[in-house]
């Protein structure tokens, strides 16, 4: 669906992407995992059409951001708000839907419903709360039918609630039209549902394939052993990979299988365990250096 | 279609504004509560041979308070575009499918309209004002006329600020650029000093301009009946004398008509400088 090839974008003498190749296909969703600054929303705006490159190719099924329907077939959810507070949200999406040649009201309605915004039309945009608000734009930024939806950094700052109404419905839609999504986030559990993940550190994608390669490379798991005395935290500080905290030692494991066979041996000298899959987070300092925030 | 709810938005944020709308207003009003507070009466003495003098002095007033609104209030509407730049409102209105210069062009018409309408208000206000204060009589059949003129107006205004605010990226700019404009728009449409009382040197810059273009034709429509019965039985020269005192001949145009033709072609000039403009920056990017 998407192809990007060398993509490159420099403001001044600061280079914000740095020949960046994407290639997403249809229904996936993708998501761009970076600090502020590594370049992810530079990237959107130039796969949007907002920003022009430096150099690179972008083919949106064979259009590319100079051709006159390159927008048509997407949808995009800004980091900030940008509807027009003074406005009610009714008028806000009326005005929008106005604006493309194949809007079609029914499906406004069922979007309506589906984001629970009926009870909040009357409103003005700008009285909403944060997640009121993101739950408006997302509507927005649906009402053309989009086969390709960008969202910019869409949690950020909304409680776990909104967060989840937002996550249903876009899944719903990504079943029921195919929707391809392509997302900045911060937040790893965003990036854990994800298809495909980029990492992008300083304008370059530092990594780039699915959740579990990445995990499988780059996040140990660990096992965490709870010790009854300090003999046993000397025995066990001898493996390899290991780090002691009090009566806790934490040992990096590759599989299941070694952390069993692991308990198996010292199951008389311990007297709990825990065993934690290696997140996002340990792929984003292996990667990077720093802990995302 | 897209066109119309594009300018249908412009239209309903500024009108839903009050504050802006009264602030628009008052940029416009305050050369009456000068004039009332501080320069009618002066003015007025020298006005004392005239029969019903204070009757033309408020038609004059009200003319020039009209041309200074149609400045002020297209800028102040005008001012909507780089609000929507800045907050990147643009960006969203630029992934539906409407391109930059339909958007561009609902600006200028939301402006137009917004200019024509401030300025109808203007009059209105005015008018009941002077009729309270000066007994002012109101003449319903000049409506068109003045309709026309200020449709004029606000076409030409429109077309200037449009021309300087593409000059402008940035909100805090505003503040700053509306008081300069403001400012001097009373002294170009000569509503604190009448554009015969000028020195020459100044007279002749504002002559470059379309603002005492603007004032002298809605004054003309205003003033001409109240003119006839004024002068009726004084000396032609005397009257001539006045007209071009109060900037109601300016460069020998007599009638509104001459004022309309030299506002058009501001239009026509603004025009092309606004494409010309535009056609550059597009190149320079």
């Amino acid at each position: 669906m998407l192809e990007v090839n060398g993509l490159t974008k420099r403001f001044k003498n600061k280079i914000a992407v740095d020949h960046i190749d994407l290639q997403i296909n249809d229904g996936q969703l993708v998501a761009f995992l970076g600090h502020n600054g590594a370049g992810k929303s530079t990237t959107i705006n130039m796969l949007i059409g907002l920003l022009k490159p430096d150099a690179g190719e972008i083919q949106l099924n064979g259009l590319t951001p100079n051709d006159k329907n390159y927008n048509d077939s997407l949808g995009v959810v800004f980091q900030n708000s940008v509807l027009d507070k003074s406005l009610s949200v009714e008028d806000n999406l009326k005005i929008a839907g106005r604006l493309y040649k194949n809007f079609d009201a029914d499906f406004q309605k069922d979007l309506l419903d589906k984001l629970e915004i009926k009870s909040i039309q009357k409103q003005k945009y700008g009285s909403l709360s944060g997640g009121q608000r993101r739950r408006v734009d997302i509507a927005r930024a649906l009402l053309s039918k989009p086969k390709l939806l960008f969202l910019d950094e869409p949690s950020t700052g909304l409680d776990i609630q909104t967060r989840n109404k937002i996550w249903e419905v876009l899944n719903e839609l990504r079943h029921e039209m195919g929707l391809t999504i392509i997302l900045t986030t911060h937040y790893l559990e965003e990036a854990d549902q994800s298809d495909w993940v980029y990492v992008l550190d300083k304008g370059k994608i530092v990594a780039s394939d699915t959740v579990d390669n990445l995990k499988a490379r780059y996040a140990q798991n660990t096992l965490i052993l709870y010790a009854n005395d300090l003999s046993t935290v000397d025995k066990l500080s001898m493996l390899d990979d290991v780090k002691v905290l009090h009566n806790k030692v934490l040992l990096k494991v590759n599989s299941y299988q070694e952390a069993i066979s692991i308990i198996e041996e010292y199951k008389n000298d311990i007297s709990d365990f825990e065993y934690i899959h290696g997140s996002m987070d340990d792929i984003f300092i292996a990667l990077t250096g720093k802990e995302i925030k | 279609m897209i066109l119309a709810s594009l300018i249908n938005r412009n239209l309903k944020l500024y009108f839903s504004d009050r504050k802006r709308i009264i602030f628009s207003l008052m940029g416009a009003l305050i050369s009456v509560v000068l004039y009332v507070v501080f320069l009618k009466n002066n003015i007025q003495k020298g006005w004392t041979g005239i029969d019903d003098g204070v009757k033309l002095l408020d038609y004059w007033l009200i003319g020039g308070t009209i041309a200074i609104a149609a400045i002020t209030t297209t800028g102040d509407a005008l001012h909507q575009r780089i609000y929507d730049i800045e907050s990147k409102r643009m960006d969203d209105l630029m992934m539906t499918n409407a391109n930059k210069s339909v958007i561009d062009m609902s600006y200028v018409i939301s402006a137009t309209l917004i200019g024509l309408m401030m300025q109808v208000i203007v009059y209105v206000i005015l008018s009941v004002l002077f009729m309270l204060m000066d007994q002012l009589p109101f003449n319903f059949a000049i409506s068109g006329q003045l309709l026309g003129a200020m449709l004029i107006g606000s076409v030409v205004w429109t077309l200037f600020n449009m021309i300087i605010l593409m000059f402008v990226k940035k909100a805090s700019v505003i503040p700053s650029l509306n008081a300069i404009i403001s400012s001097s728009a009373g002294f170009f449409a000569g509503v604190y000093m009448p554009l015969g009382l000028l020195p020459s040197g100044a007279s002749k810059i504002l002559k470059y301009t379309p603002a005492p273009y603007d004032a002298s034709l809605v004054r003309n429509i205003l003033m001409n009946s109240q003119i006839k019965t004024s002068f009726q039985h004084v000396d032609s020269h005397v009257l001539s004398n006045f007209k071009s005192t109060m900037g109601l001949v300016i460069n020998g145009f007599e009638k509104s008509i001459g004022d309309a033709w030299v506002c058009v072609s501001f239009i026509g000039v603004f025009l092309i400088a606004f494409v010309m403009l535009t056609r550059f920056r597009k190149n320079a990017k």
